[in-house]
């Protein structure tokens, strides 16, 4: 089984904020692919097998959301969890995240427990209680 | 309403900086450092109201924060691109914290990707008409955050 992440975010500083954060907390992650948006994302998807997508929502070409859509659409590419990563903290809209198959969700700036705490389920660690999402914060859906 | 805006936009800015990159602000009363050139940031958020905001700081300010993002603290080379780029994710994380202290969180907001501007001197770097504008001191240097709502064209 796979143990690699996808990290897609139009910044290269966020990509390397994500990549040095997962690197801090105790997961035992693979290898870490990256994207600047959605299209890449998805053929990055096309080359690699990975346990999980961490996705920014505002980029070009592709956005977070359509990218998030088009995988849910896709019988390959449809299991593979997704976090969103965003500055976005709209309730309205983290209630479209949910509905629309992301399996967690991270308002930025975060601190790197908050990643770790939604990353951990995805490679089969138990959360010690809490961790779900309340209206504008955020956790594991 | 300038008078009720300012100083949530000063409050964002300084926790954002905190957050994010471990700058804290120091005291507005303190000599900020004048430097050029000055660079601005700028992106729009759509939604029940419509924003611009821009981001004031001098390009060795935005060396710095790119640095302490990246975790090269005085250790690396900072490239223009990679300053530009911390800058502009600062400055998207910015928007989407004054969204929901501006307007709460029931609405969402479609934020624009950020766009960079250069002045070489810092005087040429005008303010809009009704632009509120937030100043802070962090790390010497002086960073602004402008402000201005606005009805787009044709509605």
């Amino acid at each position: 089984m796979t143990r690699d992440v996808l990290i897609v975010d139009d910044s290269a500083t966020i990509r390397q904020m994500i990549r040095r954060t997962i690197q801090l907390i105790d997961l035992d992650i693979g290898e870490m692919f990256e994207a600047g948006n959605g299209i890449e994302a998805l053929a990055q998807l096309a080359d690699h097998e990975v346990a999980c997508v961490i996705v920014d929502i505002n980029m070009p070409s592709m956005n977070g959301i359509q990218l998030l859509r088009r995988m849910k659409d896709n019988p390959h590419l449809k299991d593979i969890p997704v976090v969103v990563v965003s500055t976005e903290g709209s309730a309205q809209r983290i209630q479209q995240i949910e509905e629309w198959g992301a399996s967690g969700f991270v308002r930025k700036p975060f601190q790197p427990e908050q990643l770790r705490d939604v990353l951990k389920p995805m490679f089969g660690v138990k959360v010690d209680g809490g961790g779900n999402p309340t209206e504008t914060d955020e956790g594991a859906f | 309403m300038a008078e009720a805006i300012q100083p949530k936009l000063t409050k964002v800015l300084s926790d954002v900086l905190a957050n994010l990159a471990f700058m804290l602000t120091d005291d507005l009363a303190m000599e900020c450092v004048q430097c050029a050139p000055w660079i601005e940031v700028r992106i729009e958020m759509h939604g029940r109201h419509h924003v611009e905001l821009r981001l004031r700081c001098c390009r060795e300010f935005s060396t710095i924060l790119a640095g302490n993002l990246l975790g090269l603290e005085g250790s690396g080379v900072i490239s223009i691109e990679q300053s530009n780029d911390a800058t502009k994710e600062l400055m998207n994380i910015i928007c989407g914290q004054l969204a929901t202290t501006l307007y709460g969180t029931q609405d969402i907001y479609n934020l624009t990707i950020p766009e960079v501007y250069e002045y070489e001197d810092p005087a040429t770097a005008t303010v809009p008409s009704k632009t509120v504008v937030a100043a802070i001191c962090t790390q010497g240097f002086k960073v602004e955050l402008l402000f201005r709502e606005f009805t787009p064209t044709g509605s």
